[in-house]
């Protein structure tokens, strides 16, 4: 135990390449994924107990399950696009390092989301409104995914760098073509994990447990997160429920 | 104590024992918002239900404090770390220490005048307002010292700016549900004192936008324009 917070601390401290992190290994990585996503899933399915009871034990036990899933699928789609393309403008990293590199950041982003869940937990014990905590955890995963956006800039930005010695037989403007080329994959690359992110998360659902419908595993595959979040805070601002 | 106190407000590093100090802020917060919440319960005077308010009220502000800050710490520290400034961690936690230092003797100060408001016969609305007053001017004085804490490490970092931001918006949204959660602060003339309200267990927000929603909906005013 003491090893696994002494290796997450390092994830979350040292921004380096990941190709010269040996102790971070990928299952390492995958562990912590698990162990951080249960934990905020714990807290996001919380509401179900709150509402129903007991009756709301399997949907805190989905919950727990889906949410490192949902990271873990998000990743798995978007990895070969982000390795193709960032290969082609110009990084060093293989695919084994751009997947180190995918689960570095997803376990940041979960680290965050786990270090809100007892503030989650917290509200999750004082209100009983559903639109209330769908907005909540909305604003705090987002807050941490942007937040491991930031994590994954610098540690690509760093994939970019010539070696030592090779960079002399660059001339500046190829560098500085390189690492626009860089920056504009990583920033369409980064648009399309949040669609994929949200969409993910959106067939995956439910997570929170709405307090007028029974526990399914998964529901029928319609809408988008999108509208569901606009229609849910319309109808917070609307009936103040 | 006093030359504590005077660190912690004038942020003077060069005057501060850091370790020592950690442990006298941490003391220092206690002491001031307990001292602050005898006088801020004690509207029903020197009575059996007076004490007993002022002494719920003496536990209560520290726990909203340390409640608070806790819950908030965790999250700042892991963004702090993620974003590359775990290495100014102390700085950090020393510049949100004395914040709370100075939110804590900003309210003790002002609680005499609570005090003389409450012996002046002020309403229960009235009193209301005073507290609120005071804990404005109390948040006020502590967001000047957090700012002033965390200059230094903005010019170094500018990221620190997050950081700030963070909590500035995190600390005020789950310090209110706290004091929402711990009411009552001030007790009613008349009516039972008690530690907690019976509808503890409810939201701040959700409550307060029910009410703003309700008091718009029965405005006839507003229902006649509507009309039109």
């Amino acid at each position: 135990m003491k090893t696994w917070f002494h290796g997450l601390d390092v994830l979350l401290r040292h921004h380096r390449a990941p190709t010269a992190e040996p102790g971070l290994s990928l299952r390492f990585l995958l562990v912590s994924i698990v162990v951080l996503g249960a934990a905020y899933g714990l807290f996001m399915g919380a509401f179900a107990i709150r509402i129903g009871g007991i009756a709301g034990a399997p949907q805190l036990l989905a919950s727990t399950f889906k949410l490192p899933a949902l990271f873990l699928i998000s990743g798995a789609i978007t990895l070969p696009s982000l390795y193709v393309f960032s290969t082609i403008a110009g990084s060093r990293l293989m695919m084994g390092d751009v997947a180190r590199l995918m689960l570095t950041t997803s376990a940041a982003t979960l680290a965050i989301a786990a270090s809100l869940g007892p503030i989650l937990g917290f509200f999750t014990l004082s209100t009983s409104s559903y639109p209330f905590i769908v907005l909540l955890n909305i604003a705090f995963l987002g807050l941490a995914g942007c937040i491991g956006v930031t994590f994954l800039v610098r540690s690509v930005a760093r994939a970019y760098r010539p070696l030592p010695g090779a960079a002399s037989s660059e001339s500046v403007v190829a560098v500085s073509t390189r690492a626009a080329a860089n920056d504009f994959v990583l920033f369409i690359w980064l648009l399309v994990y949040a669609v994929v992110g949200t969409q993910t998360g959106w067939l995956l659902r439910p997570f929170i447990g709405a307090p007028d419908a029974p526990f399914q595993i998964w529901r029928e595959s319609s809408g988008s997160f999108v509208e569901a979040t606009v229609r849910t805070l319309l109808r917070f601002v609307e009936q103040g429920m | 104590m006093l030359s504590t106190l005077h660190v912690a407000l004038t942020a003077d590093d060069a005057a501060s024992q850091h370790g020592r100090d950690v442990a006298r802020e941490v003391g220092m917060i206690l002491a001031l918002t307990a001292g602050a919440g005898l006088i801020i319960g004690s509207r029903q005077g020197f009575t059996a239900d007076g004490i007993t308010q002022s002494l719920f009220v003496a536990i209560k502000l520290p726990l909203l404090l340390l409640a608070a800050s806790a819950m908030c710490m965790t999250p700042c520290l892991v963004i702090q770390a993620c974003v590359g400034l775990g290495r100014t961690r102390r700085d950090l936690l020393r510049a949100i220490l004395r914040a709370q230092v100075a939110f804590s003797a900003s309210l003790a100060a002002l609680s005499p005048l609570i005090g003389l408001a409450y012996a002046s016969g002020l309403s229960y609305i009235g009193a209301h307002a005073v507290n609120v007053a005071a804990f404005a001017g109390a948040t006020l004085a502590a967001q000047v010292v957090l700012a002033r804490g965390f200059r230094p490490l903005c010019r170094a970092a500018p990221l620190h700016r997050l950081l700030l931001a963070t909590w500035m918006a995190l600390y005020p949204f789950v310090g209110i549900q706290c004091g929402w959660m711990l009411r009552p602060f001030i007790g009613q003339h008349g009516a039972e004192v008690v530690f907690l309200r019976p509808e503890a267990l409810t939201n701040a927000y959700v409550a307060t936008w029910r009410l703003a929603a309700r008091a718009t909906r029965s405005d006839p005013d507003s229902s006649q324009r509507r009309e039109r």
